[in-house]
Parts: structure tokens; sequence; C-alpha cells
């Protein structure tokens, strides 16, 4: 049984204005349906017409990995909602931030916890739901999961993770995991990009349509 | 964005992977991407970029760092990275209007796998000149020449470092240096050739492919002191030979201009004229034949002869180009080297083939033995001689030695059969040599001449044989006579036979045949069968009554013998003679016919070819006088002799229309 499970009325009776911030901070990570009403009426209305799928059925390239095959969410705290979610064969998790688009399809850059990989995610945000599917490599963590990443540009990520959930919106900003998860590896300075993922990063920005270093 | 400089053309560009705007090249293979990826500002500063954009241009080979295209190569396996690159390339290639670059043919490093000796010198002749003893440049001038002489004399041998001042300060023995040196290059470059030679032989081979041919010539000579024995013949000759021919194309001109533009620089007077340089060049073309000579001569013989054999037979197109120089001249070399041997071994053959001529009495199995020796030593001869062969070819001369041994083994071939009648054994000595002296045109020419005597020899012997079968086979025939005491008539190669008396076919000097239909009263009552053949002394005649056995004895006896019996009497016409049969002569032109008279003389009547008819008549041969009908010769099958040998020979002749009866040959 997982920590929200435990924490939404499985358990004893605990204060109410608690249980119904927890209760928001759930539906904000988990809930599709919520979270597709918090992105306006026009976006919602746009994707109740797109199809609800796992993976396009043109895709072409790994799944995820490839801008051709990008992962289908549900809007932008839908990237948020699947990427948080989102972890290694190993087990880890990642912190993540949104470098761009090409065309309609938004590019984030993620590194996991340890710092010990470091990967670029294709993501197309106009479905009603998340994919179920997970990129060859990873899993999707069967419980949900509070947000380690940001659908803004980190300057210097993943070191100025701090002041990205500092401007988030503050309803957002409650659903974040806390400091204390990722601080030790950024105080220890071990995030460094490795030869292969610069050169990642090079390609995936001559192609970008919109970049948010820019 | 990524600052990089594209791999093709040297041009800045934005990203390693990227399409160059400039030359519209897109890094496709494996190195071009490793090189693409060590070409940005990921790996390097900015002002090394700069400098590998200027080597680039100048078309010359980039010399990385230690572990820098290691580094590359390991980011190249990120899968992620890979299929990015796959779509970086597609799309490259549907926009570029020029066809995408083709992969390039590897070049000799890249099929190399060098091995460095265990006991190879800490020093390689690279770090042995004056140059790197001193590690000054060759743009340095008197002043900085002589500080680096007294700060190495400090840490190395002080007359050594007194001796590398004195020639680079010498502006005369400075040429040899400098020559000796890598000329052209930049200071940078040659000491990052000094220390891959150390500690990666592949990259600095790799790089010194792109020099110039005296840097390039001086860096593979150095190279080859570390070579170890044990890698691949191939690879040995590929390198000697790439020496060799870089050897060729040093220019003096080059070379000179090369030297004056680091004199100006370094403050050194200039070299007057390409005279001293070609001078120095042939001084250093000696020192590549040494260097190619000590590094050989610390492989195993065999190693060794097949190296030579490689690198003459690469170099001349096996015989058919010329080769360069140091290998013409390495070859000399190398001939002075296995001159006993190949001495020593010629006597060998010599004696052998005294051997085999004095067993050919011996027949067959006295020969063989030895010619399987002399196989064996002619091959072991020829292996060491084949470098030297190829060689003279290329140069359109022979190998004397080898034409000598090949024409006195020529010459046992030849005796064998035609003195011995040992076809096999000088087929095979034929296909020995001409497996063996190929490179000599003459013996080759020779040989084949004598390969195609052979072959049609053998083939006449073996069509020879088969007719002889055929004849045998067509003329032996045996069958039973008699109802109840049985005898046997039979003919073979081996005569005619009939109640076991035997005639053998070459006695035979007549034959006749007949048959003779029975009737009483009109009613046939059968037929006899009649054959005779006979020698000098003796008639034998066969009665029977069975046709077939009839008709096929004397199908069989007009085969064996009576083909025979014509061309002996056609022969003896063509010269003159004149046969008797009955009471006529017959001669060439016709025959002398008796014509008989009641009341007086018989009278001799002349008549040529074209005044006789010939005709059957009453079991008789009749041939008469065409206007004159009482000038007949009648010749009963049955009992005249060869009767059906005329006929046959006057019906084929009165076909031709010449007035001779043995024209019939002619046609």
């Amino acid at each position: 049984m997982g920590f929200f499970s435990k924490l939404l009325g499985k358990e004893d009776e605990g204060d109410k204005a608690l249980r119904e911030a927890m209760q928001m901070i759930w539906k904000i990570i988990d809930d599709e349906k919520f979270q597709n009403t918090l992105l306006g009426d026009d976006m919602e209305a746009l994707l109740k017409n797109t199809p609800a799928i796992d993976e396009r059925p043109d895709g072409e390239g790994a799944f995820g990995l490839d801008e051709r095959n990008p992962i289908p969410v549900n809007g932008a705290i839908g990237e948020l909602s699947y990427l948080s979610r989102l972890e290694t064969s190993n087990g880890e998790r990642m912190m993540f931030h949104r470098i761009g688009a090409i065309n309609m399809i938004d590019v984030f850059e993620a590194v996991t916890y340890s710092g010990s990989g470091w990967y670029l995610f294709f993501v197309d945000l106009y479905h009603p739901r998340r994919s179920r599917k997970a990129p060859p490599g990873f899993r999707i963590a069967s419980e949900p999961r509070q947000f380690s990443g940001f659908h803004n540009y980190c300057y210097n990520f993943p070191y100025d993770f701090a002041d990205a959930k500092q401007a988030s919106p503050e309803m957002l900003r409650l659903a974040y995991i806390p400091f204390g998860n990722v601080m030790p590896q950024i105080e220890k300075k071990a995030f460094a990009r490795p030869m292969s993922h610069k050169a990642k990063l090079d390609i995936v920005k001559s192609k970008m349509s919109s970049r948010s270093d820019m | 964005m990524t600052q990089a400089i594209c791999f093709n053309c040297g041009a800045e560009k934005f990203g390693a992977f990227t399409q160059c705007t400039a030359c519209k090249a897109t890094p496709s293979n494996q190195e071009q991407l490793e090189t693409s990826m060590a070409l940005c500002e990921h790996m390097h500063s900015s002002q090394q970029l700069a400098v590998f954009a200027e080597d680039t241009r100048q078309h010359r080979k980039l010399v990385f760092g230690p572990g820098v295209l290691d580094q590359a190569r390991e980011a190249l396996k990120d899968p992620q990275l890979v299929s990015m690159l796959g779509l970086v390339i597609r799309s490259a290639s549907q926009e570029s209007q020029r066809p995408s670059l083709s992969l390039p043919r590897p070049s000799p490093a890249e099929t190399t796998s060098f091995k460095v000796r265990r006991d190879a010198p800490e020093n390689t002749d690279l770090h042995k000149t004056a140059f790197s003893i001193l590690d000054v440049t060759t743009r340095d001038n008197r002043r900085r020449i002589v500080e680096q002489a007294e700060e190495r004399s400090l840490s190395m041998d002080h007359e050594l470092c007194t001796k590398a001042r004195s020639d680079l300060t010498n502006p005369r023995n400075r040429l040899s240096v400098e020559v000796s040196w890598l000329p052209g290059i930049s200071p940078k470059r040659a000491s990052a050739y000094c220390t891959l030679i150390k500690h990666d032989l592949d990259k600095y081979m790799s790089a010194a492919e792109d020099e110039s041919p005296l840097v390039k010539a001086n860096l593979i000579a150095a190279a080859l002191d570390l070579f170890d024995a044990d890698m691949d013949a191939d690879d040995w000759a590929t390198w000697i030979y790439q020496l060799a021919s870089e050897s060729d194309q040093i220019d003096a001109e080059d070379v000179l201009r090369l030297v004056n533009e680091d004199r100006a620089v370094a403050g050194f007077p200039l070299v007057s004229g390409p005279e001293l340089v070609e001078e120095e060049v042939s001084n250093r073309r000696r020192y590549y034949k040494d260097s190619i000579k000590n590094a050989i001569d610390r492989l195993p013989t065999k190693r060794m002869i097949d190296v030579m054999t490689d690198v003459v037979d690469t170099a001349t197109l096996s015989g058919e180009d010329a080769a360069p120089l140091l290998i013409d001249e390495l070859i000399d070399s190398y001939e002075l080297g296995v001159r006993s041997f190949l001495d020593r071994e010629a006597e060998n053959v010599e004696k052998l083939i005294g051997s085999i001529r004095n067993s050919a009495s011996g027949g067959i199995r006295a020969v063989t033995p030895l010619v399987d020796k002399l196989d064996s030593v002619i091959r072991n001869w020829d292996r060491v001689a084949q470098p030297i062969q190829i060689s003279m070819k290329s140069r359109g001369l022979e190998h004397d030695q080898s034409r000598r041994m090949a024409l006195d083994v020529r010459g046992l071939g030849i005796d064998l059969f035609n003195e011995h009648q040992m076809l096999d054994q000088a087929e095979r000595i034929t296909h020995l040599l001409k497996d063996v002296f190929a490179e000599l045109p003459e013996v080759a020419n020779r040989l084949e001449e004598d390969s195609v005597a052979i072959s049609n020899i053998h083939k006449d012997r073996q069509r020879e044989q088969k007719r002889t079968e055929d004849w045998v086979r067509e003329i032996t025939y045996e069958a039973q006579i008699g109802l109840v005491f049985k005898d046997t008539l039979k003919i073979s190669p081996n005569g005619v036979e009939w109640k076991g008396s035997r005639v053998a076919l070459d006695n035979v000097t007549g034959v006749g045949w007949g048959a003779t239909r029975n009737s009483v009263n009109g009613v046939p009552t059968g037929t006899d069968y009649f054959i005779f053949w006979c020698d000098q002394h003796n008639v034998t005649r066969v009665q029977l009554n069975r046709e077939n056995v009839y008709s096929t004895f004397i199908d069989k006896l007009w085969k064996a013998v009576g083909v025979r019996l014509l061309t002996e009497m056609l022969g003896g016409l063509r010269e003159g003679k004149r046969y008797r049969f009955g009471d006529a002569i017959l001669d060439d032109f016709g025959m002398e016919l008796t014509k008989s008279h009641i009341f007086s003389a018989d009278e001799k009547i002349k008549a040529t070819w074209a005044e006789l008819q010939i005709w059957s008549a009453n079991g008789s041969l009749c041939i008469g006088k065409t206007n004159d009908k009482k000038a007949v010769l009648s010749l009963p099958y049955q009992g005249a002799n060869n009767a059906h040998v005329l006929e046959a020979a006057i019906r084929a002749k009165f076909k031709t229309g010449n007035p001779r009866l043995s024209s019939i040959f002619e046609d």
C-alpha cells in the first residue's frame, strides 16, 4: 500500500483540512479529468476530441525517445504527471524540465536522482489521458508520484530545482516532491551531462521549432 | 548552440552532427561521426578547434590528444544518440542535392593490425634526431637551441646534446637533420607524433597517411623498427611498399621550400638550391632501405620470404609494372643474401637431373621417386627465388639462374618423352615448370608450346588407342560351324582361324567369298556360302550355310584384311607395280586383257580405265573392253584371289574420273 493510499482515508481519520489538501494533491498528480479542467475550457474541449491512446498507431522509432513516436499525455499537467511517475528499469526516479518543442511535440530533458542517467523524452500533450505505456528501458510506477520536474526550461538544470519549484503556480507547488529527495545530490554537484547527451541536445536543438531557453 | 568544425572542409558549424552549410557534408560513417564528435566544443576549446579547422582545410591528418577519439567512440554507443543520428543522416541525405558521401576505401592503417615487438627500443629514429633530443622545433632560433642544449645536457648525455646543438646550428649539418625530421608540419604535430609512436602505433600510422611524402616516409621508417615479427606478412608488405612508394615521390624542390620557410623564421641561412637537398634525400633513401632491411632481418626466414614476395608482387602488380626504386634495390640486396642458398640448390637440381637421366632406362618406377624429389627441390628453390623473378620480370629481364634451371629441366622432360616414351613424366615436368617459372616470359612461352605439343600427342595417343580398341571390337568374331561336329571359325587381331589353323592377319595375301544357290528341278534347296583366305603357302577354304555367319564374317574379314590388301595394292600401283589377275595384268592406268581366238594365238589387248567396264555374271567378276566383247576377264568370286578387292578399287575409281586407279587415294 502506497503513501497516498494510506493518507487518503484508509487510515484513521485525520485532520479534515489536511485530508482535503491531500485529496487535491492526489487529483492534481493523478486524476486526469481534474487535470484537464485545469487546462481551460478551450484546451479541455480540444482534448476531448482527440483519441485516448497509449501510443500513436503511426509512431516510428523508440516510443517516447524518438520525436516521431511521442508519448500521448493530457496537457501540460499530464506531462508532469506522466514523467514524474516514470522511472528507470532500476527503479530510479528522474528530475526533468521542458527544453522546447519540435513542432507540436514537447521535448523534455531528464536526469535520474543520482545523476547517473540523462535522457530526452518526446511528449505529445494533445490527448485526453496520459499513456499507460513506458518507453523502452523505463517503467511506470504503480502508485502516483509527486511532481519531480517542470514544464519550464531550467537554465541550470537540475541545480535550480528549488528555484523552479518556487516559480511554479502555487496550486502545483504543493504537488512537488520535497527538496530533501534531491538536495543531497544537488549539493554534491553530482550532475554533469555526458558527452553523448550533449550531442543529443545539439541534434534536438537544431530541429526545434521553439526553444524554452531563448 | 555548440560550436563545431566540419570534418570534411574545416568550416565552422553549429552542432557536431549537423550538415555543413559550406560543403553540405554530413558525417555518415563511424569514423566521420567520431571525428565530428571530437571536432566540437564539447571536447576541445575554440582555439584548438581553430587549429583543427586549419589542419582539415590543408587536408592534413588530424592528430587528437590521447583518449579523445575513445571518448567520442564511447559517446556514440548511446542508443538514443545512435537512433537520432540515423534521423539526421536520413534527413540530410533527403535534403542534400549532392549525392551522399560514399564510404571511403579503407586505408592501409585501417586494415593493418599493428603489433609492437616486445623488445622494441625505447627511442625510435624519430627520437634520435637533434630536434627531438633537444626538444626544439624547426622554427626555434640559434639562441633557443643553445639554451635547450644546455638545459637538456643536465639530464641527458652531454656529448649527445652538444652534437645535437652543433648539428642544428651548423647550416650544412642542419639540412641533414631537417630532412631526417618532419619538415612542414607544426611543432605540435611533430611532438604528437613523438608521443603517439610510443603509445598508440595505430593512431600514429593512421595520422601519418596524410602527410607529405618525406614526412610520411620518415614516420613509417621510424615505425618499422617497432613492428612485431608476428604481424601479418601482408601488413609488413603493405607498409614496406608504402615507404618505398613515398620515397619515390619525395620532391627536392618541395622539401627545399619547406625547409627554407622554417629557416626564415628560425633565422638560419636559407638553403641555396635543390642540389643540396637532393643529396640529403639520396642519403635518406639509403636510410629507408637500411630500415627495411633491418626490420625484415628480424623476421624468421619463411616469413621474410613471404614478405619479400608480397612486397614485390604488390609493388609490380605481379611483375607487370615497374616497382619503386627502393623495392628494386631491396630485391637486389635480397638476391645477394640468398645467392648461396640458390647456388647450392641449383647444384642439387643439376645432380637430380643427371640421376633421372641415368635411371630412365630402368623405367617409370625408377624415375618417379627421383622426379618427386626434383619437384620438391625446385618448388623450394622457387619459393626463395620468387621475389627476384617477379622483380626481374617487372624490369623486362629474366632471372638468369632461374632461366637456366628451367631450360635444363625442360630438356629432361623432352628426353624422357622422346627417348623413353614417358609421356606422363614429361607432362608432369612441364606442369611443374609452368607453375614454378611463370615469371620467366621466354621460358613460359616455350613451356606453353611444350605443353600444347604434349597435350596434342597425348590426345593423339588417346584417339589412336580408341581407334585400335574400336577396330579390335569391329573385327573380332567367332562362330561354331557344323551340326554335330562343331568347328570354330574365328577372326581377331591375332588372325583368321578355321579348325584350329590360324593365319596372322598380316600374312594373309588373298581373300575371297561367294555364295551358290542350289535347286532341284527348279525348286530352291538352299544356298552354300564359301569363304577363303590364303598366305604364301596355303589356302584355307570354309563352306557354310548360315547366311548370318557368312555375312558377319566377311564383313569382319574385309575390315581386317580386305582394306589392307586394297591399300597395299593401290600403293603398289602408284609405285608402278603390276598385278596379275587370272590371265590379265593390272596396272595403275588400266588392264591388259587376253582376247582369245579360235584359230590363232591369243591376243593381248591393252585398255585404259576409260575403255573398260565391269559387271558380275555367273558368280564372277567380269572386266571387259567396252567395244570388244571378246576381250573379257572373268574372275570367279569363290576362287580368284582378291576379286572383291579389285572390284572395290575399280568401282571406286569409276566414281573419280581420274585416269589412275590409285587416284582413289587422293580423294
